[in-house]
């Protein structure tokens, strides 16, 4: 009979060792995959991480990201302790990217420097708001608007950050159709907006095409070895592409291997979002800060664009400098709409698919300066 | 280092690589233009 009992007792183990927080993060999981699935909002990756979440806030289960020896904690080790899963995803990114015309008009790439002003910015802010300044670093990245260089950068400097900074800086990418119209509005004259830019697309040749990610590679890694392994893998991809005599390779980079990474990343970012971690004052603080890094990401590609059309005598619509960012391809389409409300003659997506392709390549620049300064100042190691 | 004091230097820093090496490449890009120029293959052509 007492072994009847004992035997009974151990089934039910996980209802005794429930908590409150466990049990908000269990409805947060759920809210996730009614968004992904209701209301299909980012799906592919809010089901991983919202079962991730589920996974991981069971008691007793062994699943959550830092349950020695478990399933996801391995997956975890692997792949976001050693940063592999941000810079294989990058290898899918290079993949899909054209730079085509970025290349055509590589001027453009000013506003992929200006788009990054955010992320320092912000790192003001964070330090003034008490963070410390590993932390700082990882609440100003999400001004990257660039997923896995948020998650390459938070895993080196804040690992408990990192489910926070990952879910704003994913979500915030989806929000830029709502976050920059308003800025754009608000820093340019409807005369501005309305400003005609060539429609014919330029061509660069194929040799340009395929010697570029080689170049770009080169020297970036040289200024910033840092950065090595994000900027490596997104010209690796990228030269594949161009390359044109590897398509399979290629198009397992761009579908398959984006895809099982991404339900990798999602899953073990869910499962380390503990209750007891997540539900903190500062996780609001950096959904707040993220949301202001991207703000003003815009803030001053726009006022970049501004003094552009200064500068070129009314030449260049300064709506592109909110392409600047590396949110492909929401910002170039956001700019492109609204070139068109003031002006319905006005076509700019191929100037902002290029400014938004130069935002990608500022935005692992400014990550890979981050990191080759914070290593000269002894705060992570070289 | 105070904390203002890192900050204003990962700003200046970051921004100004940042800049200057995107103004390297734009530079580089302009030259690869120049050095193999986009060929319309069909001008080749009759």
């Amino acid at each position: 009979m007492e072994a009847l009992v004992s035997a009974l007792s151990s089934l039910a183990i996980g209802f005794s060792n429930i908590s409150l927080p466990g049990t908000l993060m269990l409805l947060i999981g759920c809210i996730l995959l009614y968004l992904a699935i209701a209301k299909k909002i980012e799906p592919i990756l809010l089901i991983p991480i919202g079962f991730g979440i589920i996974l991981g806030n069971l008691p007793m289960a062994g699943l959550s990201a830092h349950d020695e020896g478990g399933i996801i904690n391995i997956l975890y080790k692997f792949g976001i302790l050693t940063e592999l899963f941000p810079s294989l995803l990058f290898i899918g990114l290079g993949a899909m990217i054209d730079f085509g015309p970025m290349l055509a008009n590589p001027t453009v790439l000013i506003f992929g420097a200006a788009g990054q002003f955010g992320i320092f910015l912000t790192l003001l802010l964070a330090l003034w708001a008490g963070f410390s300044r590993q932390e700082a670093v990882s609440v100003a990245i999400i001004g990257a608007c660039d997923g896995p260089t948020a998650i390459y950068v938070t895993s080196k400097f804040a690992r408990e950050l990192l489910p926070a900074v990952s879910i704003a800086a994913y979500s915030y990418m989806c929000l830029v159709p709502i976050i920059q119209p308003p800025i754009m509005r608000a820093l340019t004259t409807k005369k501005e907006r309305a400003t005609l830019m060539p429609t014919a697309e330029k061509k660069v040749s194929r040799e340009v095409k395929i010697i570029f990610p080689v170049v770009t590679g080169i020297l970036t890694i040289l200024i910033a070895p840092m950065g090595a392994p994000l900027m490596g893998m997104l010209m690796l991809g990228n030269f594949m592409r161009e390359s044109g005599v590897i398509k399979g390779l290629v198009e397992v980079s761009q579908e398959t291997l984006t895809s099982i990474v991404t339900l990798f990343l999602g899953l073990t970012i869910g499962a380390s979002m503990l209750g007891g971690n997540f539900l903190r004052w500062q996780t609001i603080l950096v959904f707040v800060l993220g949301l202001v890094a991207i703000s003003l990401d815009t803030v001053t590609g726009i006022l970049v664009g501004k003094l552009m059309y200064i500068i070129t005598g009314g030449k260049i619509n300064p709506l592109l400098g909110a392409a600047g960012t590396s949110a492909f391809p929401m910002s170039a389409r956001v700019v492109q709409r609204e070139g068109q409300k003031a002006n319905p003659r006005s076509f700019l997506l191929f100037h902002a698919v290029g400014a938004n392709t130069g935002g990608q390549i500022g935005s692992v620049m400014a990550a890979a300066v981050i990191l080759a300064v914070m290593a000269g100042m002894g705060i992570i190691p070289t | 280092m105070t904390d203002w004091a890192f900050g204003l230097t990962m700003t200046i820093m970051g921004m100004g690589i940042t800049f200057l090496t995107l103004f390297l490449l734009i530079l580089v890009i302009r030259l690869m233009n120049r050095l193999f120029p986009f060929k319309d293959e069909r001008k080749g052509k009759g």
